[in-house]
């Protein structure tokens, strides 16, 4: 079923370009994005329900201006019958910002550089995305009556579980860009699901967690509701895991922890507003070999339909599907608007904002290992001593440094070319990433995607999107 | 838009309690690349979130559900009247052990005034900007980039017992990257290759601060800068298998995290967490330093400060661990009715007594002291806790002392808790006050080269 488009963004869409229109007699450049963006998250406990709005929710508008020199913009959420109607006062109270900006910019004994002005091709274009079941008009009690079986299930299932919680996570992503040259509206449906169980015997407390996403509707739950036996399979193997012997290991990544390299390794360091602050190791390498043959990894938009998929971006550019590294060899980097016109390469359609409150980043979208020829199986039997690393918890970049970190919540142990059935957890995996992916010497078909977590641009500004991959065999220092 | 918010939820049946949040936020913002001001951006918002309660019965029991909306401003009559009327509709069947609302009337302690509050927002962005890079000017590392954010919010908490709250509150924040030429690594062992393009290192720092202390805030710039000047210049971090470990300060108020998820009433309700009232909450036979930890309502230059939390309830100071003895648990109204404990309020700061040992009396003997991670996580489930180093100074056996970077550190709380010390020395950051250090007994601490 089609997505429906925002009524309210339908509203405000004149007005909207009467405002641009008029702020445009001031300023060489003025777009507006408006998101009226809305969703429940339904979370079920042993003994708590919780039903709220989504924090994904937002409905308001970011203005972003240039006025010659420099890019100012100004965020906003009351707009009221009488703006809307008197288009004038509101363009006068939106100056009256941009000038104080501008002055308390001009006070202080900082440069502004100048930057090139946004130059952009016509396009008017309307995008409905597709699900098979609408979460909007499903009453509650049905959400609510499927979760709660789920975690009586989970309950069944396991004498150790202490607590266990079935999550759904619905949202309606509704956004409009206007600019002088540019309409677009899009509307746009994800779902993310998670069950979570925290087991115990004894002192030994461990959790365990599994997650499903994509451009969904309720039709996610159907694939809760198939894997809770595995997820309690092992929370239950967790309780007897080991501890690692810290050390570097030859490593199976799981397509799970495989999205993780991808991400932190690969994606945040190619995010090119690290270029222009010369953040980004990788800049020096662009054309260049930075990882084994095996190795493609692409980003975008259009690339995988999941949770990092729209039609344009939060700066008005299209999506696109872009090729990281090919065969070992950095390509392109992915980029915002902004830093792609101070670089002067061109925008791929990575410009997000976290909500209309917060500035647009280059982030990524999709990102992922394409598929090999190896099977797992092979990879496995090709190893003596080593892991196959299966979840993560979470990673962190370091862009410049080329450092990469991912927290483990758990590895199956392999000796002599097979799975012992023993589990380790939980771990670090650290390295150099050239040397990682240097490594890479085994990558297998069938790629898997994974949108269900958020990532932050450090520390804040978390935007959602998607990791994923094949297996991938190669070196890393477990701790 | 409270009135109408609340002259309309007065027109619906059905409704047994509702509580509204208010915030309007006004933001400055302020984004640099070396010394240029890329952007500057600025917002006002208003953020009202509806919380509406239905009470219903079943076996005898009594119970209450809620569904949590956020009403924006753009909203007409009709829609909030219809948003309302499903999230009552909804609430049915989120079947929750009842419990009451914040009761007005309680003694509500004043917001201390921000020092941000003499001014408009616009004008504190170039006094905390020539603060941070005034620090340049005697360092030999300098700064890639910052990121100024300035926030008033004024936040009101209504609820449909009578209780009327409200109180201004101002956040700071600075997300700030300082960067060193360096040197690059040359270990020949297959050792990490230390800097970026042009060999240089970076490190990575968020300050956040709810006044204006330019001493404060250009310490902990100085800091910054004198230790990625330390991380350009540090060699691969060895393998120590089993080593003595100091943590200082980033990572301590997360380590305490464990302790503060044990002491939690939700926690206990869920059964997550099994630590008793009365009881040693660092287990038995502690030979290190016992911990006292209090939740603290007013925390000077701290964002989290607040007189009542989120549900109006009136914070004051609280003793929660005394010497290693949990004295109570903490929490919201709900979770503590059904613990039958009284309830503290959802306070967002935490104070740490301070230790028996000088710093210099924990840096004696062979140890790592780990002052930067990647991302230290401490899980308050299981206690365990680890990340990568990023800047550490590794003493040996001779007390020799220099800086390392890569490998990593892992633990569980638990296995650590009977012999871990804390520093004389204090910090204080947003959220948290106490040591600056924590020394741990022998943990895992995995090196960054082969061995």
């Amino acid at each position: 079923m089609n997505v429906p488009l925002s009524a309210y963004l339908a509203e405000i869409k004149q007005p909207l370009k009467r405002l641009v229109g008029i702020l445009a007699k001031d300023f060489p450049y003025v777009s507006i994005l408006s998101t009226d963006s809305t969703g429940m998250r339904y979370s079920v406990r042993k003994r708590a329900i919780d039903t709220r709005q989504s924090d994904w929710c937002e409905r308001g508008s970011v203005i972003r201006v240039f006025d010659g020199r420099q890019y100012l913009e100004y965020s906003f959420n009351e707009l009221d019958q009488g703006s809307l109607e008197d288009t004038e006062s509101l363009a006068d109270t939106i100056r009256e910002r941009f000038r104080k900006s501008s002055a308390v910019g001009g006070r202080l004994p900082f440069g502004v550089p100048e930057l090139p002005q946004i130059s952009e091709q016509p396009l008017s274009e309307t995008w409905q995305g597709s699900v098979e079941v609408l979460p909007e008009p499903v009453p509650a009690e049905q959400i609510i009556g499927r979760l709660s079986r789920l975690k009586d299930r989970a309950f069944r299932l396991s004498e150790h579980l202490v607590e266990a919680e079935a999550r759904l996570e619905h949202m309606r992503v509704s956004k409009l860009f206007v600019s002088a040259t540019r309409e677009l509206e899009q509307s746009y449906i994800w779902a993310q699901g998670y069950l979570i169980a925290v087991v115990r015997r004894d002192e030994a407390t461990r959790e365990m967690y599994a997650s499903y996403s994509g451009l969904k509707g309720l039709e996610l739950i159907e694939e809760m509701e198939a894997g809770i036996e595995d997820t309690m399979n092992i929370a239950e193997q967790l309780l007897d895991a080991a501890r690692i012997e810290p050390g570097e290991y030859e490593v199976i990544l799981s397509p799970n922890v495989a999205g993780l390299l991808a991400h932190e390794s690969f994606g945040h360091g190619v995010e090119t507003d690290m270029f222009v602050k010369n953040r980004a190791k990788a800049e020096e390498y662009l054309g260049k070999a930075v990882a084994s043959p095996m190795v493609n990894l692409r980003d975008g938009a259009l690339a995988a339909e999941q949770t990092g998929t729209y039609r344009f971006d939060d700066e008005g550019v299209l999506g696109a599907d872009t090729l990281v590294i090919e065969k070992g060899i950095f390509k392109t980097g992915i980029s915002d608007l902004l830093s792609a016109l101070r670089l002067g390469t061109p925008p791929t359609g990575n410009g997000k904002r976290e909500s209309f409150e917060r500035k647009a980043y280059a982030r990524m979208t999709n990102t992922f290992f394409t598929g090999g020829t190896d099977s797992l199986e092979e990879m496995i039997a090709s190893i003596d001593r080593g892991y196959l690393l299966e979840k993560f918890l979470s990673g962190m970049e370091d862009p410049k440094n080329w450092g990469i970190q991912g927290q483990i919540l758990y590895a199956r142990e392999i000796r002599d070319g097979k799975l012992t059935g023993k589990l380790v957890s939980p771990l670090l995996m650290f390295g150099y990433v050239p040397e990682v992916l240097g490594s890479v010497s085994m990558v297998s078909r069938e790629v898997e995607h994974s949108g269900s977590g958020m990532c932050g641009k450090g520390y804040k500004d978390f935007v959602k999107n998607s990791l994923g991959g094949p297996y991938i065999k190669t070196k890393m220092r477990l701790g | 838009m409270i009135q109408q918010l609340q002259q309309l939820l007065s027109s619906i049946a059905d409704i047994d309690a509702w509580r509204i949040t208010d915030r309007r936020i006004q933001g400055q913002e302020m984004f640099f690349v070396r010394r240029d001001v890329e952007m500057q951006r600025s917002k006002d918002v208003r953020r009202t979130f509806l919380t509406v309660y239905r009470d219903f019965q079943e076996d005898g029991k009594k119970y209450r559900g809620s569904v949590a909306v956020q009403i924006h401003p753009t909203y007409s009559s009709e829609d909030i009247r219809a948003l309302i009327e499903q999230s009552l509709d909804s609430a049915r069947y989120v079947r929750n052990q009842h419990y009451p609302l914040v009761e007005p009337g309680a003694t509500i302690a004043e917001m201390p005034q921000s020092s941000f509050a003499a001014r408009s927002l616009e004008e504190w962005l170039g006094p905390l900007a020539e603060t941070i890079y005034a620090q340049e000017e005697q360092a030999e590392s300098r700064i890639n980039s910052a990121e100024l954010f300035l926030n008033r919010m004024d936040i009101r908490i209504v609820n449909s017992l009578g209780l009327d709250v409200s109180y201004p509150s101002f956040s700071g924040y600075v997300e700030l990257i300082v960067e060193d030429g360096g040197k690059v690594e040359e270990d020949g062992k297959g050792g990490r290759k230390a800097g970026g393009p042009d060999g240089a290192v970076e490190l990575y720092r968020e300050l956040r601060f709810s006044e204006f202390e330019p001493e404060l805030l250009a310490a902990e710039v100085r800091d910054q800068l004198r230790y990625c000047g330390d991380r350009s210049v540090a060699a691969s971090t060895p393998h120590l298998k089993r080593f003595p470990v100091l943590l200082t300060g980033d990572p301590v108020p997360d380590f305490f995290e464990y302790y503060l998820t044990r002491s939690e009433a939700q926690s206990v309700y869920s059964g997550i967490s099994t630590a008793k009232v009365g009881e040693s909450i660092q287990g038995k036979g502690v030979t290190g330093d016992r911990l006292s930890l209090s939740l603290e309502p007013f925390l000077k230059n701290s964002p989290a400060s607040a007189p009542v939390d989120v549900d109006g309830f009136a914070l004051k100071r609280t003793q929660i661990i005394d010497a290693g003895r949990l004295e109570r648990y903490w929490g919201p109204v709900r979770f503590c009715h059904y613990l039958e404990v009284p309830p503290t309020g959802a306070v967002g700061n935490v104070a740490v007594t301070p230790g028996s040992k000088a710093l210099e009396e924990l840096r004696r003997g062979a140890h790592l002291e780990v002052v930067y991670f990647s991302d230290f996580v401490t899980e308050p489930l299981t206690g365990d806790f680890g990340g990568e180093i990023r800047l550490a100074y590794y003493t040996d056996s001779k007390g020799k002392r220099r800086p390392v970077t890569g490998g990593s550190v892992s633990g569980n709380v638990r296995d650590v808790q009977t012999q871990m010390y804390f520093s004389r020395e204090t910090q204080s950051r947003a959220r948290f006050q106490g040591p600056l250090s924590v020394l741990l007994p022998e943990i895992s601490v995995s090196g960054a080269v082969s061995t």
